[in-house]
């Protein structure tokens, strides 16, 4: 007779009742390396700040050519984050002389507020000390963020020292190379549930 | 008694992955046709049309023209082929003047066509308030206008108007469905 009360629309009913109760996971294991689109762009690609800030270029990299003070010494990329994937992480590719100033690299991201007003958050910011050929990665870690078109854009912005400071000479302040790496928060394909069944 | 008790059991443990889908899957998307897309532009990726013109841009996004006879700026906008351009959106500050955008098509005879001079067509022209410091416009397009990337590239002209910090650009959005 107790058998009678195992039900299976009872056993489905505790099931969704558990379901409910479980917290949704927001993004895939960060050990998997399935759920990554990355994609890159040029130095050149970068757009310049002001009038002033003079450059030359050399195959991809853009190198800041103010070798006195003037311009504003900074240079935007714009970051593509699709709906449905989130920015994960920034690598720049650069060189620095030893007579440069150290660039600094901020990570932006603008969101509508109450219309028209936006607002603007600086997401990471990184000072680069070393000199020579470099190579930065911002990592957002558990921070990172959904893309969300049409609502928020997200930016990189590169200062290569202050007005009054020089480049450095020629060819001798730049970046070569922008990676970005998105990742697709989908838990059932992406995550390391796949890495057990993947070469 | 059993046989049937077993069957519903296999029933249900055959639909639990499907049920697990369901409740961890957001909504589906929309049906092909209904769905809408957009390309975003910040207003440093805007290029005055004349190198003589001086322009900045801050952290923000938004830039503007410090000086210069002609304070007008161009964007190429990276549309994908076969949507519909539905409507443009502008957002800024205005200090006196309003501000003005077009959006061009400019489209030739396709990689073997036999014209080689692109014919620019104006789909839309939006202006701003011309006061009230931050704005935001949205402007239809009349007659929505079906991408040709084949044949066509897509453009936005802005002319600020006047070359002052109070008179800005800080982003833009095309608009489409598919």
């Amino acid at each position: 007779m107790t058998r009678q009360t195992s039900n299976p629309l009872r056993l489905a009913a505790s099931l969704l009742a558990i379901g409910t109760l479980v917290p949704p996971v927001l993004h895939a294991e960060p050990g998997s390396p399935h759920n990554w689109r990355l994609s890159q762009d040029i130095g050149m690609a970068g757009h310049r700040a002001s009038s002033d800030d003079l450059y030359t270029s050399n195959q991809t990299t853009y190198f800041c050519r103010n070798t006195g003070p003037g311009g504003q010494r900074q240079v935007f990329w714009p970051i593509d984050v699709p709906a449905g994937l989130s920015l994960a992480t920034v690598t720049v590719l650069g060189t620095r002389h030893t007579n440069s100033p150290a660039p600094t690299l901020r990570l932006h991201r603008s969101c509508a507020g109450t219309a028209p007003v936006w607002v603007v958050n600086t997401l990471a910011t990184r000072t680069i000390d070393e000199t020579g050929d470099f190579r930065t990665v911002i990592d957002l870690g558990a921070d990172m963020v959904p893309g969300q078109p049409g609502s928020c854009t997200q930016w990189l912005t590169v200062q290569f020292g202050t007005s009054s400071q020089s480049c450095g000479g020629h060819q001798r302040l730049g970046v070569k190379n922008i990676l970005v790496g998105l990742r697709d928060p989908d838990q059932l394909f992406f995550s390391n549930f796949r890495d057990a069944y993947s070469p | 008694m059993t046989r049937p008790r077993s069957a519903a059991w296999l029933s249900l443990a055959a639909s639990l992955p499907a049920l697990a889908l369901a409740l961890a899957l957001p909504a589906s998307a929309p049906a092909a046709g209904t769905a809408t897309g957009g390309i975003d532009l910040m207003g440093f990726q805007f290029r005055p049309t004349l190198s003589s013109t001086q322009f900045m841009a801050v952290n923000q996004g938004e830039t503007w023209c410090t000086s210069g006879d002609l304070p007008w700026f161009d964007a190429h906008i990276p549309l994908p082929d076969q949507v519909q351009i539905t409507s443009v959106v502008l957002w800024g500050r205005v200090f006196a003047n309003p501000i003005n955008a077009m959006l061009h098509s400019h489209c030739t005879g396709g990689p073997a066509g036999s014209n080689p001079v692109p014919v620019m067509t104006n789909l839309l022209q939006i202006t701003s308030p011309s006061s009230g410091s931050s704005f935001r416009t949205e402007q239809p397009l009349p007659t929505p206008v079906m991408t040709d990337t084949l044949r066509c590239t897509y453009q936005l002209r802005v002319n600020l108007n006047t070359c002052s910090a109070g008179q800005t650009l800080g982003r833009v959005r095309i608009n489409y469905s598919h």
